[in-house]
């Protein structure tokens, strides 16, 4: 059985798929081994789920979706967007200041204390 | 997915205001991951139907899949964001533009007449007779048309329908060229209803809802989720 994500997850999975987006376009399956591959099994994204996400990037114009066959079957494909560069810049910014908050916060829970 | 719940799933996310051009693609891209799973699952040994099983099982529920879409509004077409604005009050802004573009048409003929080819006054008759009388109800069945491809809510469909009728029935237009070099011409547009009007009203719904019928048999191939649609696994 999978261990789901925790809840304050919320907003990483976005940051995740643009990241791996920004190396090289990849289809939805592709993705989600890719994603799981990449985070050592810490981040386990819902296979199916992983589509409404890639279509709202889309359509938000984060991603640019392009259909192929490959091999007899047909493949999406997503790569990044310049905003969605711009995007990952500002998600990735954001990432590492909260982890250094909270690794502080952490590390030295009695540095808050007055 | 069984074929069932892959109609489900379509019919969710149709409802929930998403395109159906992204429906199709989406339907699709799971299809397609689905049967990228199955496969895996064979690879590392299971049985075919020990490995159907886990694909499905790792595909993930539907009801998840459609909640996840359901919280994602950019993935809304304008259609259902903006019902009123699509189907009741663009259709009469498009009737009232092909309205303007034809009496802009034969203004500008008038104001040619001396070199105006021949040909232009007998394009210019048909070209009234169409926008007045075939244009409304060609709009009236695109919208519902389109409505029912989106599963939208009847309300605006209606009124959009209602509307283009109402002022197709009602409208006329007619030209009179001049009969001389530098002599006047005559443009009138009237809008007025009687009985006649609404016998045409009548007959132009009933036009609408034909062409609406045939319309949606030629686009049924079209409208249905073009993947295999939760076929057994191969």
């Amino acid at each position: 059985m999978k261990k789901p994500n925790p809840p304050f997850m919320t907003g990483v999975p976005e940051l995740v798929v643009l990241r791996l987006l920004a190396e090289r376009e990849m289809y939805g399956y592709e993705l989600v081994r890719a994603i799981r591959l990449a985070s050592r099994e810490a981040i386990v994204l819902a296979e199916g789920v992983v589509y409404p996400m890639l279509h709202g990037l889309e359509a938000r114009g984060l991603l640019q979706g392009r259909e192929r066959r490959v091999d007899g079957r047909n493949r999406v494909y997503y790569r990044l967007s310049a905003k969605g560069q711009r995007r990952l810049a500002e998600l990735t910014e954001e990432w590492e200041r909260v982890q250094t908050g909270v690794r502080s916060l952490l590390e030295h829970p009695g540095h808050g204390s007055t | 997915m069984d074929p069932r719940e892959h109609r489900q799933l379509g019919e969710q996310m149709l409802r929930a205001g998403m395109a159906p051009r992204r429906v199709r693609r989406m339907l699709r891209e799971l299809d397609a991951h689905q049967q990228d799973l199955y496969e895996a699952a064979l690879s590392a040994g299971l049985s075919p139907e020990a490995a159907a099983l886990q694909a499905e099982r790792d595909l993930g529920n539907p009801g998840d899949i459609v909640a996840a879409a359901l919280a994602r509004p950019e993935l809304r077409t304008m259609a259902s964001r903006c019902p009123w604005a699509i189907f009741a009050l663009l259709p009469s802004l498009v009737l009232i533009a092909g309205v303007a573009a034809a009496v802009l048409l034969s203004l500008i003929g008038i104001s040619t007449a001396d070199s105006m080819p021949i040909w232009f006054p007998k394009l210019i008759d048909p070209l009234f007779g169409f926008v007045s009388h075939g244009l409304p109800p060609l709009l009236a069945a695109a919208v519902l048309v389109v409505a029912s491809r989106r599963r939208a809510v009847l309300l605006w469909p209606t009124l959009g329908v209602l509307s283009v009728i109402g002022i197709g029935a009602a409208l006329s237009i007619s030209i009179q060229w001049p009969t001389a070099a530098g002599g006047d011409g005559l443009l009138a547009v009237s809008y007025r209803y009687g009985m006649g009007e609404a016998i045409f009203a009548l007959l132009m719904l009933l036009g609408c809802l034909g062409s609406y019928f045939l319309l949606d048999r030629w686009y049924a191939p079209l409208r249905a989720p073009n993947c295999r649609g939760g076929e057994r696994l191969r």
